[in-house]
């Protein structure tokens, strides 16, 4: 029990724990596939990754839905696997609001104080106060059959807090809300996680809805957490070519690596350009990698403005975006790939199949090993 | 182009300038509009005209019909209009007997009756409301029979009174009056237990036949939705949240009561229940009885096939609203600290509802009026209402009685309708 007597030391820092959880349904394939990760306490975490991913299962567990296959779960420094989960105190927000459609939204909210037997007076004090911070404070009387999407997700955001719980667990909280809504949506809860300092747990599989509230990320893939870190370190230093895809757009190149040096490398492309890249984890010298590009670093060269690297291409189509334009184009091994300019006076106009230069700075681009 | 048509297209012109791009349609878009709505109107008609049809003739004309037949009963009308014409002036609360005229009437009506053979059919009627008099009328028809038409006109009453001599009893005659009568309220008073006395007040009958018929099919009917009930929830519940492979297979279980014939099922629970059947030959070979349990021809046979065959009239809206729960309610109660049974109590069941109320509908409604099983197995202890109702139809022959116990039995599945509305509310009724 090395682990629990560790911990007390350092509670603030590991609140959360997963500690080797593996999850199964079937006996046979593992969900979740050795699973570990600190969260601190008050701290925003988002577990993203595609559907099937194994992030709502680890939700689950830690809310106790779902029991653990093997490894353990730790608050605040205490196994929590074999607790009950109406024991567990954690908040949690789910997908289709889970708001009771028989009963109020001041019964709704009430519910969880009355069921920890809470006196009336200090029960309507609290619902009153939960209502208003969620600023829906003359919506009370009415049924969730009543309310918008967007207000029956405050209320079972508000309903999530009101017992004061020191976990909040989102499990794609926003998913079934619009664009603009869901913009709001995020600002509103990130409002409330400053404000009130509850651990967040989030799942979604919306990176950009990832990347603007989370403290932390952990971008899951088939069960595994292939990297955790900071939303700029996932998007500017991803680990792998998994991450580098996932989060934002990225380009994909081909080629095969020549020379490894202190954070750089010096890659082949197929067509037999060389270039030179950062290196996070590129693979030995002689050996396959991709060089990933982000569309935004990735320009069309105009006369005697070229950068550090260059390749030829030809061009396919242009999307018209607004704000941005998207131009694609096809390498001479056949991948495809995208620039993205701003949409100003600079946008050039090319014609279908000409030949141009796409460039990119040294630090621009990053050799990862290909995915398997 | 003429005058009219010249200003009518400036009209149209300048109507459509006027009015701009934000107003509304011009006359010819508005005719445009109407009719493609009257077209959609008129297929949707369509569609529905077969549902009308068959509601107009397999139900409204049916009701109709045995809502008029319980009060209107030509019969005796037709048998001795002449006698109940003379009757009209003879007054009912005396205690004498009409005079000779009226009787020299009706002997003369009875010879005729009963040289038509028709005489039974008026024994019959008049031995309802009096019974008894069945064998006066038929043999004094017999003896009336024989006389010629001259002497009955003259002295037919003497005859009549001299062949039995029931026919000095006043009541014999008012009984006659009564039945006379084209509408009557009678049938609806014996349905119920009550009868006119001498002075004409409505009184209880001595012996309670229907309203306690009418109490114990309600009884069964409660006991078999409890029962369905019971069973149905649980069993729904596990078919809603089992996996879809289990689910299905089991759903083929609840649905095989559908494929196979009622009188079949009905039938197997003879074969289980009777007195040398499958559960006492079990329980005998086990020493558990040392004689048969008398099961078969039992209210309990009653209820407990009618449990049996009216369980997926349950089972299925329960089914279909529980599958819509979405499992995420019940763990939002339990993360908010719940425990288990009070969120099932307080969350789940609740929202069940809709199904249990429509299950418990639909089965009481159907088992109330049921006939086929409570026929089969029911004994005389299990009969039902409407095993009455086919009695006084197919035995006794007596329609009107038969008529006005089925209005009473439509009046009371409304009445109970009418307060479940008003506790539950039909509208909360989830068929599926």
């Amino acid at each position: 029990m090395s682990v629990t007597t560790a911990t007390h030391a350092t509670s603030d820092d590991q609140y959360v724990r997963f500690v080797n959880v593996k999850k199964s349904y079937d006996q046979q394939n593992l969900v979740v596939k050795n699973f570990n990760l600190d969260i601190k306490k008050g701290e925003f975490v988002t577990l993203l990754g595609p559907s099937g991913s194994g992030k709502t299962t680890c939700l689950m567990m830690l809310a106790g839905f779902e029991d653990v296959t093997s490894g353990d779960i730790l608050i605040a420094g205490n196994p929590v696997n074999d607790i009950a989960p109406y024991h567990r105190n954690i908040g949690m927000v789910f997908q289709t609001y889970a708001l009771f459609p028989h009963m109020t939204i001041s019964e709704n909210l009430a519910y969880p104080l009355k069921v920890r037997k809470i006196a009336a007076s200090e029960v309507d004090r609290r619902v009153k106060e939960a209502l208003a911070l969620v600023e829906l404070a003359d919506f009370g009387k009415r049924y969730p059959g009543q309310l918008s999407g967007g207000q029956k997700q405050r209320v079972a955001l508000a309903r999530s807090l009101i017992f004061e719980p020191s976990i909040v667990l989102m499990d794609e909280p926003l998913g079934a809300l619009d664009k603009n809504l869901r913009e709001q949506m995020q600002f509103e809860i990130k409002r409330l996680h400053e404000d009130l300092g509850f651990t967040a747990i989030y799942v979604t599989h919306d990176q950009t809805e990832a990347l603007t509230m989370s403290d932390r990320i952990a971008v899951f893939d088939d069960g595994i957490v292939k990297q955790c870190a900071a939303p700029d370190v996932l998007y500017e230093q991803p680990s792998c070519a998994f991450v580098a895809d996932f989060i934002g757009e990225n380009n994909h190149i081909p080629g095969t690596v020549t020379r490894v040096d202190a954070g750089k490398a010096e890659v082949r492309l197929a067509d037999g350009t060389l270039t030179t890249t950062e290196n996070p984890n590129c693979p030995n010298a002689g050996e396959d990698c991709v060089v990933t590009i982000r569309p935004e670093n990735l320009f069309i060269a105009k006369e005697g403005q070229v950068l550090d690297n260059s390749v030829e291409a030809s061009f396919i189509t242009r999307l018209y975006v607004g704000d941005s334009i998207r131009y694609f184009f096809r390498l001479s091994d056949g991948s495809e790939i995208m620039v993205k300019t701003l949409n100003d006076q600079d946008a050039p106009h090319i014609a279908t199949g000409s030949k141009v230069q796409l460039t990119w700075a040294g630090n621009g681009g990053l050799a990862l090993a290909r995915a398997s | 182009m003429s005058q009219a048509e010249l200003t009518a297209a400036h009209t149209a012109a300048s109507f459509n300038e006027d009015s701009g791009v934000d107003s509304g349609l011009t006359p010819e878009e508005k005719r445009q509009s109407k009719r493609n709505l009257r077209r959609r109107k008129l297929i949707a008609t369509a569609f529905v005209i077969p549902l009308i049809v068959f509601v107009l003739i397999a139900f409204i004309a049916p009701i109709g019909t045995m809502l008029y037949r319980s009060v209107y009963h030509p019969t005796v009308a037709q048998l001795i209009p002449e006698t109940l014409q003379a009757l009209q002036s003879w007054d009912e609360s005396g205690n004498s007997i009409p005079d000779t005229a009226t009787l020299n009437v009706f002997a003369k009506e009875l010879h005729y009756l009963a040289k038509e053979r028709r005489s039974g059919k008026l024994a019959e009627e008049i031995n309802r409301g009096l019974p008894g008099s069945s064998s006066t009328i038929k043999s004094s028809a017999r003896k009336l029979k024989k006389l010629d038409e001259a002497t009955l006109t003259s002295e037919g009453g003497e005859h009549l009174l001299a062949a039995k001599k029931q026919w000095q009893d006043v009541r014999i005659w008012r009984t006659m009056k009564s039945s006379g009568e084209i509408f009557t309220d009678s049938f609806y008073l014996t349905a119920t237990d009550l009868t006119r006395n001498e002075q004409g007040e409505i009184v209880a009958r001595d012996t309670n036949i229907y309203i306690k018929l009418f109490a114990k099919s309600l009884k069964i009917a409660l006991l078999i939705t409890f029962l369905t009930a019971a069973i149905g929830f649980p069993l729904a519940y596990y078919l809603a949240t089992a996996p879809a492979k289990v689910a299905n297979t089991l759903m083929v279980f609840v649905l095989l009561p559908f494929w196979t014939s009622l009188l079949v099922r009905t039938t197997a629970w003879i074969a289980i229940l009777q007195t040398n059947g499958v559960v006492n030959d079990f329980l005998m070979a086990l020493h558990i009885i040392s004689e048969p349990i008398e099961m078969l021809y039992t209210q309990f046979s009653t209820v407990i096939a009618m449990t049996h065959i009216l369980l997926p009239f349950m089972i299925l809206p329960l089914y279909s609203v529980m599958k819509g729960i979405d499992p995420s309610y019940f763990r939002a109660a339990l993360s908010l600290g719940a425990k288990p049974l009070s969120a099932f109590c307080r969350i789940y069941f609740p929202m069940t509802l809709p199904g249990l109320s429509a299950g418990a509908l639909l089965v009481f409604i159907i088992s109330i009026g049921y006939y086929i099983t409570p026929a089969l197995v029911g004994g005389t202890d299990g009969q039902m209402i409407s095993n009455i109702i086919a009695f006084h139809m197919q035995s006794s022959n007596n329609w009107e009685l038969a008529a006005a116990l089925g209005s009473i039995l439509l009046i009371l599945i409304t009445l109970l309708y009418w307060i479940y509305d008003r506790l539950v509310g039909v509208s909360n009724i989830k068929l599926g």
